[in-house]
């Protein structure tokens, strides 16, 4: 990989950079990639099978986008559709993972001390982003190309790889050049929280792309649509690459195709240049945002800044009033509810997965609903059952994510404090991840249920609310974590493990709900319910006052 | 005078290396102590275990009459206890960090409340109201650090290197504190590396090198035995960091 950069040396020393620096940064930056090293303070973890597993994943995407070119007739649309998804995908992925690296200050202070140019600096940073994009981007590309390979021609190949790597320096630059303009544009406090938001929303388009493949095969009459070489090919960037597959290959290409060929190279070239150009002071702006968040208490409290942010202090108290006692169940329940408020790498994992399951029940209600039954829009029991249970998720994921953190050094503090029943940590803890997701979620779903059912389901409402309940504990159970505690970076059976447990085990339950709802009089589900619910109120009694042996934090080094 | 700290023969190891090497220590109440040594010499390690957080050990560890492997929760309830570069839950504001760590020591919130703004008043640790301690300079957050553990008022406290990242007035002030602690019979048991803070206001020093205690007295008395004049200099003798080892260092010369 260095030595492809190396190819390129005049070209960077053309913009300025400095060729023996750029590959000395570039190298140590990818040995410390394939080590884990820090980021933003972080432990990495060494590359592991999962980094595998997740091109597998990218591969097998990539092998969906075959599709388009057996679908559509029109082969340049097709390409234009390949590389839009490209662009999405890479561009998000650019978005929620890399962020961070680029906007990674810590070598500053080493490489700013240096003889070193803004440009080589910036230079250095887009090529290890680019090598980061490059592996993705194969994977995507493979599948297409053994395809275009085997069934269209090697010259088709070889357009195709030349608008891959067009693509690539679209997806980059355009990408790259926002975020500098941003980092230029925006003061360097309010740009950490714009960043944070901006990838929280970019997971949750993730959410809803994962769910695309499924649909391709439902398009009908996609056979002739075209987006290539007309008006609506100006609309989005991947669409300007079909224009080069109608000259190259396919012939017969428009003026709109010559048109969006233009645009192609020319948003490419003018995303370099631009990237280039905004380079200077790079170092220095970086460094702000680094320093942004440190020193500037005085500055603060001169603006009388309030920077705490819970809206509904009301119905927390509501709920800590009424369900922790005094004392350290209801500073661990405080405390839980404050960070998941403002801790963004929390609402980074969390609230993308909460816009999962409106998606998933979107596409089960009214996919299923409208497919199936001439009518129009019927919910079978079957449906709602699914409903209930996949509340679930609304109270695992935020429940798992509320024992990992970016602070989690900081939980030397639990241990450090004498606490006998240290299973009021895990009751407060418990209390404030069911208060903030799965109450409201469950009330929603609850009064749903009951306007598109009726009044029929209410004991399987309830039912349902025990056993998601009963889950939530079996999880919290086997996750021995503090609160916070946790390394964000970690991984493994430790996390994998609960949630395994928690699946099998909602499975088999929403299995045996349904069977219970075969006994006559709605019998079996109140009898359900009850046991359920005794069994929570039991587990609930017990956790307050059990003396629990929690995973030991790693708070030192 | 009966001890408030009693360590009899203690080892610890990490893995295969060993940190302590059978340390034998007695500390009578109402003293500061200031314990230093060169960076790896075990001296955040033994911090740990009188606090009753690290219990792999081998010899006998008492603190105020408990012993700290059998009794950790009666140690943990009468200390404080604040470690080297310690994080704290940086989004958080202050008040509510002194919330969470009040709550822990089962203490009523007014009285966290009130505690925690007198210690603030005397550190001279002012903010905006709701403001979140990662707007704070590394001064500020240790200043926090510190009025957290000092809230439950504890008889015994242990300090890892509390000055760090303290301007010098705030040093001047934590020192008076300490003073002021002592004056009412609480111990301090401290780490640091500034020696002459140390040299001022320790009434006992102890030196660690290697796992082992190589000083342990009153400044007097230590100067006594090796007639270094400062501590910086004691500490370099007796830690074998002398300027003579270097003799006449160049870094260049092979070239």
């Amino acid at each position: 990989m260095i030595w492809l950069v190396g190819l390129a040396n005049p070209l960077w020393q053309a913009f300025g950079a400095d060729p023996k620096a750029l590959r000395l940064i570039l190298a140590t930056k990818l040995k410390m990639d394939d080590r884990g090293g820090y980021v933003m303070g972080q432990q990495q973890k060494p590359k592991s099978g999962m980094e595998k597993l997740v091109f597998f994943f990218m591969t097998l995407f990539g092998a969906f986008t075959i599709l388009f070119f057996v679908k559509l007739d029109h082969h340049a649309t097709a390409v234009s559709l390949v590389f839009s998804f490209w662009v999405i995908y890479i561009g998000l992925l650019l978005i929620t993972e890399l962020s961070e690296t680029l906007f990674d200050a810590r070598d500053l202070y080493v490489l700013l001390s240096r003889p070193i140019t803004d440009v080589t600096l910036s230079l250095s940073r887009i090529l290890h982003i680019g090598v980061f994009t490059a592996k993705f981007a194969l994977c995507f590309a493979v599948p297409v190309g053994i395809y275009l390979a085997i069934w269209v021609g090697p010259w088709p190949l070889l357009v195709f790889c030349f608008l891959a790597v067009v693509t690539v320096v679209i997806t980059m630059t355009g990408t790259l050049v926002f975020y500098l303009i941003l980092l230029r544009r925006v003061p360097a406090q309010k740009l950490k929280k714009i960043i944070g938001y901006f990838q929280m929303l970019a997971t949750g388009l993730f959410f809803i792309l994962y769910q695309l493949p499924q649909f391709m095969d439902s398009f009908e009459g996609i056979e002739n649509f075209r987006v290539s070489g007309e008006w609506s090919g100006f609309l989005f960037p991947g669409f300007w690459l079909g224009g080069w597959w109608s000259i190259l290959v396919e012939g017969g290409a428009t003026t709109l195709s010559w048109a969006q060929a233009g645009l192609a190279i020319f948003a490419a070239s003018a995303g370099a240049w631009f990237y280039v150009r905004q380079s200077s002071n790079y170092g220095e702006k970086l460094l702000e945002l680094r320093m942004a968040g440190s020193g500037e208490a005085d500055a603060a409290k001169g603006q009388g800044s309030a920077v705490s942010d819970e809206n509904n202090p009301w119905y927390r108290e509501a709920i800590s009033r009424w369900f922790t006692r005094r004392g350290v169940e209801r500073t661990t329940f405080r405390f839980t509810w404050r960070v998941m408020l403002r801790d963004m790498s929390f609402k980074q994992k969390t609230y993308p997965s909460m816009v999962f399951l409106p998606i998933l029940l979107g596409i089960i209600f009214f996919r299923d609903s409208f497919g199936s039954n001439p009518n129009g829009l019927v919910f079978s029991t079957n449906q709602i059952l699914m409903t209930l249970y996949l509340t679930a998720i609304v109270i695992i994921t935020p429940l798992g994510q509320a024992k990992i953190s970016e602070y989690y050094r900081a939980s030397w503090i639990f241990i450090a404090t004498a606490n006998k029943e240290t299973g009021a940590f895990a009751y407060g803890h418990l209390l404030a991840v069911l208060g903030m997701f799965f109450i409201p979620t469950m009330v929603i779903v609850a009064v749903l249920v009951l306007i598109v059912g009726g009044l029929e389901y209410i004991p399987d409402i309830i039912l349902a609310i025990g056993a998601n309940l009963l889950f939530t504990f079996i999880f919290h159970y086997l996750d021995k974590h503090l609160p916070f505690s946790q390394n964000k970076q970690a991984g493994g059976f430790e996390t994998f493990g609960p949630f395994l447990v928690v699946s099998v085990s909602a499975t088999i339950l929403g299995f045996a709900h349904y069977g219970l709802r075969m006994l006559p009089y709605g019998l079996g589900v109140w009898a359900g319910a009850l046991i359920l619910w005794i069994s929570v109120a039991v587990w609930a009694n017990f956790m307050r006052r059990e003396q629990r042996i929690f995973t030991e934090p790693k708070t030192t080094d | 005078m009966s001890s408030i700290i009693s360590i009899k023969n203690l080892h610890k190891a990490f893995f295969n290396k060993k940190v302590l090497h059978g340390i034998d220590l007695e500390i009578a109440a109402g003293q500061i102590i200031g314990y230093i040594g060169p960076n790896g010499a075990g001296k955040s390690t033994t911090i740990r275990i009188l606090a009753g957080l690290d219990r792999q050990f081998r010899g006998e560890v008492t603190v105020m009459g408990y012993n700290v492997k059998e009794e950790p929760l009666e140690v943990k309830k009468r200390i404080g206890y604040i470690p080297e570069a310690a994080e704290i839950y940086e989004v958080l504001t202050p008040l509510e960090f002194y919330e969470l760590v009040g709550g822990l020591q089962d203490l009523e919130w007014e009285t966290t409340r009130k505690r925690a703004k007198r210690l603030e008043e005397y550190l001279q640790l002012s903010y905006a109201k709701d403001q979140r301690i990662d707007t704070f300079s590394k001064g500020m957050k240790q200043k926090v650090l510190l009025i957290s553990g000092l809230l439950h008022d504890p008889d015994l406290i242990f300090l890892d290197e509390p000055l760090a990242g303290l301007d010098a007035n705030s040093v001047i002030r934590v020192k008076e504190l300490l003073q002021r602690l002592t004056e009412r019979g609480k111990t301090i048991f401290y780490s640091s590396h500034i020696m002459e803070v140390v040299e001022k206001i320790s009434d006992r020093i102890i030196l660690l090198n290697n796992g082992k205690i190589a000083a342990n007295g009153t400044f007097e008395e230590i100067n006594r035995q090796a007639r270094s004049g400062s501590l910086e200099n004691l500490f370099a003798t007796l830690t074998g960091a002398t300027s003579e080892a270097l003799g006449d260092f160049d870094f260049t010369a092979d070239e």
